[in-house]
């Protein structure tokens, strides 16, 4: 049994809450040892005190004591001279008053350009939302299957976007070989012919010659590679003039450029 | 005796006159497409109704022999309209009006309310022309070898053809959504009020462009130009993109 325990029952004892059993074990416990007979008597000491506890008041001499000094206090103080601090902001030396001045301007600043700098960030997070919701809208344009000119306005909208993206330059090439309206697919041509010294959009443009079967489209693509002055693009030029599902008009075409870039 | 002979001619004419308006179909259709696919000889005009109408401007015959049968053809298509038409719903806003029999003379002229986008497709370099009137929807056309013509027409439109020569008079040009007119080797004639604002991109490959409007050319900062004549410019303070090219005709820009 902790102490704790032992304390309370023993406080329990005192106050003669305890019966049988438990008085028994407090008796046994209190004449075990001086120990815990001294312990004993502590607490019913204290227990005692507690009981006789009554409000103890300061007899009258020491109130008569406290009101003769005030008054002798308050008597010297009519006595004394007063000086009050009377110390002017111009009578400041002029190192203090240019050193609290600039303190002041060089805080006006600080946070000018704190908020300055806060107002970019915020700036630049604007132009970076606008220009993925730009993203978005593109991409969703393009796959507006209700409408040809919405998804021209798709392929139009990309040219904001200025650097070549990969999510725009897919969908761009994606468009470019199956959108199933001519004036779209020539629309993601052009588009795309801006990105064209990138590896990736190239090949795209010259592998689209082989599935392209409107003439319209081969001949915007023929004339695109004379253009760029691309000669990876002459086999894919031969096959075009021997297949014998080409259109003679893009076949002659195809002569052409085979003529211009060999 | 005059007055009989009168009645009877009064009588004769009337029936020469109400024979054609006989034949026709309707589609009970307020908005989403219409889409006529490989029919031969078509106008299409707008009007404020509530459904497409189509009617036979010349003679649809079938031979004396057919009563009671209907044209069939190789794509599995069978007139259900009645004139030598198929018309199938393609999706929940899409209606398709294809041709069944083609061996006739029958001119096809349909009617179309305002809000309904038209799709003309025509794959055949003997394809006729096709034309279109007061139309302030979107359309799309396309054919091999048959002129275009439009005309009060406003966009948006995605056209193109690579026989056949395009010509669109603009009431005004509508600016929510771009048009693209393209032709490989036909001209292109395109009518436009003078007031008119767009974004105007021009192409010709061998041809040349004539024009009366007052275009301010741009150069193309930061843009590629791979045509050899390809002019980009504003009409008016600018607006809709409006993207006019014929790869070997000449490009007609007109102000009215």
């Amino acid at each position: 049994m902790d102490e704790q325990k032992m304390n309370d029952l023993m406080i329990d004892y005192i106050d003669g809450n305890l019966t049988g059993e438990l008085k028994e074990f407090v008796t046994k416990y209190i004449e075990k040892n001086s120990e815990n007979r001294r312990k004993y008597e502590e607490l019913k000491a204290a227990m005692s005190l507690l009981e006789h506890d009554t409000q103890l008041e300061p007899d009258n001499s020491l109130k008569t004591d406290f009101m003769l000094a005030l008054i002798e206090e308050v008597e010297a103080e009519h006595d004394r001279k007063v000086k009050p601090i009377k110390k002017s902001v111009w009578k400041l030396s002029p190192f203090q008053l240019a050193a609290s001045l600039a303190l002041i301007v060089s805080g006006v600043f600080i946070g000018m350009w704190l908020m300055k700098a806060d107002s970019n960030n915020q700036q630049i997070a604007e132009i970076k939302k606008e220009m993925e919701d730009t993203k978005r809208l593109v991409i969703h344009s393009l796959t507006d299957n209700s409408s040809a000119s919405r998804r021209l306005q798709g392929v139009n909208a990309s040219y904001s976007i200025g650097d070549a993206d990969d999510e725009i330059v897919n969908a761009l090439i994606r468009t470019m070989n199956n959108d199933e309206n001519a004036n779209v697919r020539l629309a993601a041509v052009e588009a795309l012919a801006k990105f064209a010294d990138e590896p990736k959009v190239l090949n795209a443009l010259i592998e689209s010659m082989e599935t392209q079967a409107d003439p319209l489209i081969q001949i915007t693509l023929i004339n695109l590679m004379v253009k760029l002055k691309e000669k990876k693009a002459l086999d894919e030029l031969k096959r075009i003039i021997e297949d014998k599902k080409t259109m003679e008009t893009v076949k002659d075409e195809a002569h052409m450029a085979v003529f211009k870039l060999s | 005796m005059n007055a009989q002979l009168k009645n009877v001619l009064g009588v004769i004419v009337f029936t020469l006159l109400a024979l054609p308006t006989l034949a026709q179909h309707k589609i009970a259709m307020t908005s989403g497409m219409l889409e006529l696919k490989e029919l031969t000889n078509v106008a299409v005009e707008g009007y404020s109704g509530n459904e497409v109408v189509i009617e036979t401007a010349g003679s649809y015959k079938i031979p004396e022999r057919a009563k009671g049968l209907k044209p069939v053809n190789g794509m599995g298509l069978t007139d259900n309209t009645g004139i030598g038409l198929s018309v199938k719903d393609e999706g929940k806003d899409r209606k398709v009006v294809q041709q069944v029999a083609r061996n006739n003379d029958a001119k096809y002229l349909i009617k179309v309310p305002k809000g309904v986008k038209v799709k003309y497709v025509n794959s055949s370099i003997h394809g006729d022309d096709f034309q279109a009137k007061n139309i302030a929807g979107e359309m799309e056309v396309q054919t091999l070898g048959g002129d275009i013509k439009m005309i009060d027409v406003t966009g948006p439109m995605t056209v193109n053809s690579v026989h056949g020569n395009v010509d669109v008079v603009f009431t005004n040009v509508f600016q929510d959504l771009p048009s693209s007119i393209a032709t490989v080797h036909g001209d292109l004639d395109v009518t436009l009020p003078k007031s008119t604002n767009a974004n105007l991109s021009l192409a010709t490959n061998w041809g040349e462009v004539y024009s009366d409007l007052d275009i301010k050319v741009e150069n193309a900062d930061g843009m590629k130009v791979y045509g050899d004549k390809k002019i980009s410019g504003k009409l008016g303070s600018g607006g809709v993109n409006l993207s006019l090219s014929a790869t070997h005709g000449n490009v007609y820009l007109r102000g009215k």
